[in-house]
């Protein structure tokens, strides 16, 4: 149904969508999109009607714990150390461990860790500018 | 788009009763997807900020159906459960053949004037520059830039969508904008880019 022969039918960008190309087409597709406002924004329409199917409440609750397992399990061993005062210390501590350890997992601070580490290798100036938005003056 | 819910395996059961010639499925087909081709076909107009009377989206929708009917266009989808997905790039495709085919829209428009709408008037001049300038850049930087801020896409959801790494979008992002601002600079816009 496509009137310009040179844009990949929805098929194929159906296909794109759901990762069922091999590497040569995806390639291919995302050298169009870069190329094809057209195109993309038809891709972006199309995924905001791919939402997810509802989630029971309690595969909600398995997914939201193992999301968070380091966190509960800081906050559980902060509980005990006030349960079991003859361990406060232990427990206290094993509650730092933990806890730094979720803010370590967390994937907005492994976001951060290789972004400070990509632009340790080239000169530091204008790494406060990078992060805002890019602004034309004229 | 709250009147339409997700439901692959009825979608699913529905696409194959239309393919074995069902009584009523198709026209419950119908009756299911129209909310969707409405809605895909609202925004797809809506970026091209082209106003159009509610007959003739309904002429759009109406001539979709047909096609698809004609066409057998539902044989063709490999996985049935996706016919919503795939409905919505048909809309949008369809929504521009009507477009050309009426003389609405005579060019691509420049979709990527949404990049500098916030820092009031760009000149065409300068929106030549940029899409030269973008033109340079290796494709998957260029796609991410794009995502990222025509779309304000989140890391998360172009990592989702192009399927890498989010802290590979991260450093793709950094890298495409400082040759961005590279290429601009060569091309005489030095200090333009905040």
């Amino acid at each position: 149904m496509r009137t310009i022969n040179r844009c990949p039918d929805e098929l194929r960008l159906l296909a794109y969508l759901d990762g069922d190309l091999g590497d040569g087409p995806r390639v291919e597709i995302e050298k169009h999109l870069a190329g094809c406002p057209e195109c993309l924004e038809n891709l972006v329409i199309a995924k905001e009607t791919d939402m997810p199917t509802k989630k029971g409440l309690w595969n909600g609750l398995i997914e939201f714990a193992k999301k968070n397992r380091w966190l509960l399990a800081s906050g559980l061993s902060f509980g005990l150390s006030f349960a079991l005062p003859r361990y406060f210390l232990q427990f206290l501590t094993a509650t730092v461990i933990l806890s730094l350890k979720w803010i370590f997992d967390s994937r907005a601070t492994k976001t951060l860790i290789m972004i400070h580490n990509a632009w340790k290798e080239r000169d530091n100036k204008g790494l406060h500018r990078i992060m805002d938005r890019i602004d034309i003056k004229k | 788009m709250r009147r339409f819910k997700p439901d692959p395996a009825g979608d699913r059961r529905l696409v194959e009763g239309c393919l074995r010639g069902e009584d009523f499925a198709w026209d419950n087909f119908i009756r299911r997807f129209s909310p969707l081709i409405f809605w895909a076909a609202q925004k797809r107009l809506k970026r091209w900020s082209i106003d159009l009377p509610w007959d003739e989206i309904d002429e759009i929708r109406q001539n979709l159906f047909l096609r698809i009917y004609e066409k057998c266009a539902l044989k063709g989808l490999k996985k049935k459960e996706r016919v919503a997905v795939w409905l919505a790039l048909v809309t949008c495709n369809e929504v521009a053949t009507y477009l050309r085919k009426n003389k609405y829209l005579r060019r691509p428009t420049p979709s990527h004037k949404i990049l500098y709408s916030e820092s009031a008037a760009i000149s065409p001049k300068v929106s030549v520059l940029l899409e030269d300038a973008l033109a340079a850049l290796p494709h998957r930087e260029r796609l991410i830039i794009k995502l990222k801020f025509m779309e304000k896409y989140s890391y998360r959801q172009i990592s989702e969508l192009i399927r890498i790494p989010i802290g590979t979008v991260a450093i793709s992002l950094m890298r495409g904008k400082s040759k961005l601002r590279k290429e601009l600079k060569k091309r005489g816009m030095e200090g333009s880019l905040k």
